[in-house]
């Protein structure tokens, strides 16, 4: 009886080792743009990501494009969120940056258009995770 | 305690009941509000939050803003569609944009809904004896409006019996006083189904 739960245990450790281990790979052969920020694994293989160059307005409110493309050939929601940062690295209008869904169709690709909250915005970065 | 050397089951049962209350009994949990978190296909705190994102993206792209030096707006009213049958907190909806419009440090906003409030306070700030002249604001110095923003909310609720689908539409017109010509507008859609 001790014997066939020390091999239960046992074998619930190597799981879970082998688990992050994987994960830890792949996290290192993904390579996103430097604004992008996508957290889970799988999705960095279903997605690609293609920043624009981003463009200071009319109104000298910072504009960002990003090109998300589905790898994948079924329909996906998605949400994604843009966080703007000052010069300082501050983020500014925490407010205006809350998650919005985002839906692809198979291999399908969409540009997503994000406005600065206010003219201090120097910079920003883009979150991708799955919808709901 | 005998029971439980007796019985087992039942003790084990005890132990499931009681843990079950434990998490039943509504422990808060704090969740970030800027989060999609439906809790049912009613208006709800997420729609505001597109709505006013998109509303406050789009003037902050709108040509208009270049060609006027900060104006000043004013809100006035937005208009509830009749078939809309729950409760949209409007004031809300035009607080939240005002808020995030005047933080962009691109537009001014005119008190209008506090107007009446403040021509009391000026009234009486100029025939007060209790008070320091050299503080005493004088009348004569409210600004007029330039712009003032308007708009219509939408429903529209379908329900087959296996499917609930309500949509909604908010839509916001900026107009110039001078003029009455509008010179921004802007539409939001948003649509939620959930299966019975």
């Amino acid at each position: 009886m001790k014997r066939r739960y020390m091999f239960l245990a046992g074998l619930f450790f190597v799981g879970c080792s082998s688990t992050s281990t994987t994960s830890k790979v792949a996290n290192q052969s993904l390579s996103l743009p430097p604004q992008v920020v996508i957290n889970n694994v799988q999705l960095q293989k279903e997605v690609s990501i293609g920043i624009g160059s981003d463009r200071t307005n009319d109104n000298n409110i910072l504009e960002a494009y990003v090109d998300v493309k589905s790898n994948i050939s079924s329909s996906v929601t998605l949400q994604y969120r843009f966080r703007w940062f000052d010069k300082e690295d501050y983020e500014v209008g925490q407010n205006m940056s809350m998650w919005t869904p985002l839906f692809l169709e198979p291999k399908d690709s969409i540009k997503v258009t994000g406005v600065a909250p206010n003219d201090k915005a120097d910079s920003f970065k883009f979150y991708l995770k799955k919808g709901n | 305690m005998k029971i439980f050397n007796k019985s087992p089951f039942i003790a084990l049962m005890l132990v499931v009941n009681l843990t079950g209350c434990v998490s039943s009994s509504g422990k808060v949990t704090r969740i970030d509000s800027k989060g999609l978190h439906d809790v049912d296909v009613n208006y709800g705190a997420e729609d505001l939050h597109m709505f006013t994102q998109k509303m406050v993206s789009s003037m902050l792209q709108s040509s208009f803003l270049k060609e006027s030096e900060k104006s000043y707006i004013a809100l006035g009213k937005i208009h509830i569609n009749s078939g809309v049958n729950e409760n949209i907190d409007l004031n809300l909806i035009k607080n939240t944009i005002r808020t995030n419009l005047i933080k962009s440090n691109k537009v001014n906003f005119i008190d209008a809904e506090h107007i009446g409030e403040l021509e009391k306070e000026l009234d009486y700030q100029n025939s007060s004896k209790y008070l320091d002249k050299s503080t005493v604001k004088k009348i004569g110095g409210f600004i007029a409006r330039d712009y003032t923003l308007t708009g219509d909310i939408h429903a529209i609720k379908k329900d087959n019996g296996e499917i609930l689908d309500n949509f909604y539409a908010l839509s916001l017109r900026l107009t110039d006083v001078k003029t009455s010509a509008i010179v921004w507008s802007e539409e939001k859609e948003i649509r939620k189904q959930v299966r019975k």
